[in-house]
């Protein structure tokens, strides 16, 4: 039993040094657009139910036909903002997977090109 | 194999070293591979917890009582339902239980997260390999499970008869998934805080782990309430006990912040109110922990006296010095994008329901340390009754109470005085109608007045909710009032989840407040054949009987129950004896919506037969377990992802 437990602590440690071996980029910008696209996201959301509820809340008696307007005005023109954003946002990241497939293509064209020399 | 339990947790431990390291690294670098590594630990520490929790059950079903905690919480006799539940019997198990409980939360945040908020993953992470590292670390070196005695003795000493009772399956697992289930909201609101990343998206990744944990703690103490209630010795369903006290203290600031959670996700308000109040909650589920196992505050419940105390008070320190000193810090980036506008707002319903909640926070802790804190300072130890307790809860109990019913009417931004007038017309008139009627039947008992009528307005106005929700429905779909119904439930279930949860709190304050006021109770001594009369009941009593459990001896004191002259049913309260152990009496007990008729065996002669026995009615009580069930159902029907999201 102890040797199993022993092949298995050298499983684990095999384990998690693994990806030292096989090394990926740095995340980082990626990943910072990632979180602000879900942001933006989770805040349209958020945005979405809002409206929803103000309605429903109206036609419930809660809110006056003013009171609704209001709000109403506001969220939309935070949405309006948001989706601006987004589309930015989403713009940035196509360029962006642009410029790295270019750089990819270019890479493995001068790899093609210097195999044929 | 014992050793492999002990290895386990060793290697497990250092595991959480190499984690946390490489977390803090990722978190600083941003790098991929060292992500990727620092998360395949926090996999490799959950197997290896895995493997000790397993060893430890396979030590308890095979009674090797070798095993000193094995000895300790388990004999021969004992079935397997109790022998499974010894796993957490005693103190080094439960923190075992802890400790996987952590570690399969921690990867599931990290299978939860590990797309959508790359950069934020390796801060929650370090901040859970620290805590993982600390109840690591005192498995191994403080209260190890595994530790092996000089001899093997030829049968364990057994679980306390108190303890056997199926709660002790469910309460304690329950109390300890929503302790530990606050350590996910604790470690994003520290990570958004070191990482400068604090808009929505921590509260997002943490509005489910909250309600998920809020769950099993509301489960917990509900579960802990009716095994004091049946259970004598443990002061009824509840007796302000610092142990009970100390699990009611997190539940107390979680409903607090998911309360204005909300309100920090729709106007962008209290975010460091927010983060206070999350760091607060698990500050105090260490503190909770603190108080059953350091032995320094006495309770009925308590592990005894043992050495962790300062260690959790030094851990306790190290979280509440961090956590504030990083919100300090963070303060200028943490102002509200708007302000609350009004008090006939939802919103500002939600900031006034947080000052009650954390009132009655400070208040019962405050009374829980009392002790400690005057023996430490003055050598001379000020104890708090249960009267401090009351007068603090009940006020504050009922202004909550009323709070649900105003809260419920208002809409977000704030609501017009006529709109107000309008939705308050129905559970106003409802109230002084049940007011009257309460009246003329003659009850003059003020505060049960106040109570029924704040609870009566409350419950109308929550249904009233439903009521103009279900008719606004059928306008829109022109169906049954059926499909009204479950699609205002399906398309909502966040609000009108909410509402059930609303409707179970009130009537479990309706089940405290009517057995508070209205229960009434007798003790006397009887011989065989003797008649006992309290409320409309007549218990005859038909003498003591013995018999043997498998475990036990059991005595019973028998009796047949008559209303109008009419026999209605059998009770009996017995005494388990078995060796080792004090006696434990269970009480016996008939349910009504009513009422409930309580009856406790204080004392007997087996020979004569005669019994010293007190009978209780109980009235209203079985309303706070209703009233719990709805607070469950009303919590998943909110966890239960939509359509919407399930498809996406």
């Amino acid at each position: 039993m102890s040797y199993l437990f022993l092949v298995l602590l050298v499983i684990i440690g095999v384990y998690i040094i693994a990806p030292y071996l096989n090394r990926h980029k740095s995340v980082a910008v990626a990943g910072t657009k990632q979180q602000k696209l879900s942001a933006l996201q989770y805040r349209r959301q958020l945005i979405s139910i809002s409206l929803a509820e103000l309605d429903f809340d109206y036609r419930m008696g809660k809110l006056t036909e003013q009171d609704r307007e209001q709000a109403m005005q506001e969220l939309h023109s935070e949405l309006g903002n948001i989706e601006k954003r987004l589309a930015q946002l989403g713009n940035a990241q196509t360029a962006a997977v642009k410029e790295k497939l270019e750089k990819e293509i270019a890479a493995r064209k001068k790899q093609i090109n210097s195999g044929k020399k | 194999m014992i050793t492999i339990g002990s290895l386990s947790l060793g290697a497990a431990l250092v595991l959480s070293v190499y984690a946390l390291v490489t977390f803090v690294v990722a978190a600083r670098n941003q790098s991929q591979t060292v992500t990727d590594s620092a998360q395949r630990a926090v996999y490799s520490i959950f197997i290896l917890v895995t493997i000790s929790c397993l060893v430890l059950l396979y030590a308890l079903f095979s009674r090797n009582f070798n095993v000193e905690y094995v000895a300790q919480y388990s004999n021969r006799s004992l079935s397997w339902f109790y022998t499974a539940a010894a796993f957490w019997a005693g103190q080094a198990g439960s923190l075992l239980l802890w400790a996987w409980l952590l570690a399969f939360f921690a990867v599931l945040v990290i299978v939860q997260n590990r797309k959508n908020q790359p950069l934020l993953l390796p801060f929650v992470m370090a901040v859970m390999s620290v805590v993982l590292f600390f109840f690591l670390y005192l498995l191994v070196f403080k209260t190890n499970p595994f530790i092996s005695l000089s001899f093997t003795p030829e049968d364990g000493r057994g679980l306390n008869p108190l303890l056997q009772n199926p709660e002790m399956i469910f309460h304690p697992p329950s109390l300890y998934i929503g302790f530990v289930g606050f350590t996910v909201p604790f470690a994003f609101a520290l990570a958004a805080m070191m990482s400068k990343q604090l808009d929505n998206l921590w509260v997002k990744s943490i509005r489910r782990w909250s309600l998920f944990s809020w769950l099993f703690l509301t489960i917990g103490n509900i579960l802990g309430m009716q095994w004091a209630y049946v259970e004598l010795g443990w002061g009824g369903y509840w007796a302000w006990d610092p142990v009970e006290n100390s699990s009611l203290l997190p539940w107390l600031t979680s409903t607090a912040f998911i309360h204005t959670v909300i309100a920090q996700e729709r106007k962008g308000v209290l975010k460091k109110w927010n983060l206070s109040l999350i760091i607060l909650t698990f500050a105090l589920t260490i503190f909770g922990t603190f108080v059953t196992r350091s032995g320094l505050i006495s309770s009925v419940h308590a592990f005894g006296v043992s050495d962790l105390g300062p260690l959790f008070l030094g851990f306790l320190a190290l979280i509440l010095i961090v956590s504030f000193t990083l919100l300090y810090r963070r303060a200028p980036l943490l102002n509200s994008a708007s302000t609350i506008t009004g008090w006939t707002s939802r919103e500002s319903s939600f900031l006034l329901n947080n000052l009650l909640f954390v009132a009655i926070t400070i208040g019962v802790f405050l009374g829980t340390v009392m002790p400690s804190l005057s023996e430490a300072f003055t050598n001379n130890k000020i104890t708090v009754g249960v009267e401090f307790f009351d007068r603090l809860a009940v006020p504050i109990g009922l202004a909550i109470a009323l709070l649900i019913g105003i809260c419920t009417l208002l809409s977000w931004n704030g609501t017009s005085l006529r709109n107000i007038i309008k939705n308050f017309t129905i559970p106003v008139c409802v109230t002084l109608v049940v007011l009257i009627i309460l009246l003329i039947r003659g009850s003059h008992h003020f505060l049960a007045l106040v109570a029924i009528s704040i609870i009566v307005f409350s419950i109308t106005s929550t249904i009233m909710e439903y009521v103009r929700g279900v008719r606004v429905r059928r306008r829109m779909e022109n169906g049954s009032l059926f499909a009204a119904l479950f699609n205002l439930l399906r398309n909502n279930k966040r609000r009108y989840g909410a509402f059930i949860v609303h409707l179970g709190v009130l009537l479990l304050i309706l089940g405290i407040a009517g057995s508070s006021v209205f229960s009434y109770d007798t003790t006397v001594t009887v011989e065989r054949g003797d008649k006992i009369t309290v409320g409309d009941y007549e218990l005859h009593y038909l003498g003591i009987a013995g018999s043997h459990d498998k475990h036990y001896h059991i005595d019973a004191a028998q009796f047949d129950i008559y209303s109008a002259g009419k026999k209605i049913g059998v009770i009996q309260s017995e005494k388990h004896l078995q060796p080792n152990f004090q006696p434990a009496t269970e009480v016996g007990i008939r349910t009504t919506l009513k009422e409930d008729l309580y009856v406790i065996l204080a004392d007997y002669d087996t020979e004569t037969g005669r019994a010293t026995v007190s009978v209780l009615v109980n009235t209203l009580i079985v309303w706070m377990w209703i009233g719990g069930i709805l607070m469950v159902i009303g919590t998943l029907l909110v966890l239960i992802p939509s359509a919407a999201k399930r498809s996406a």
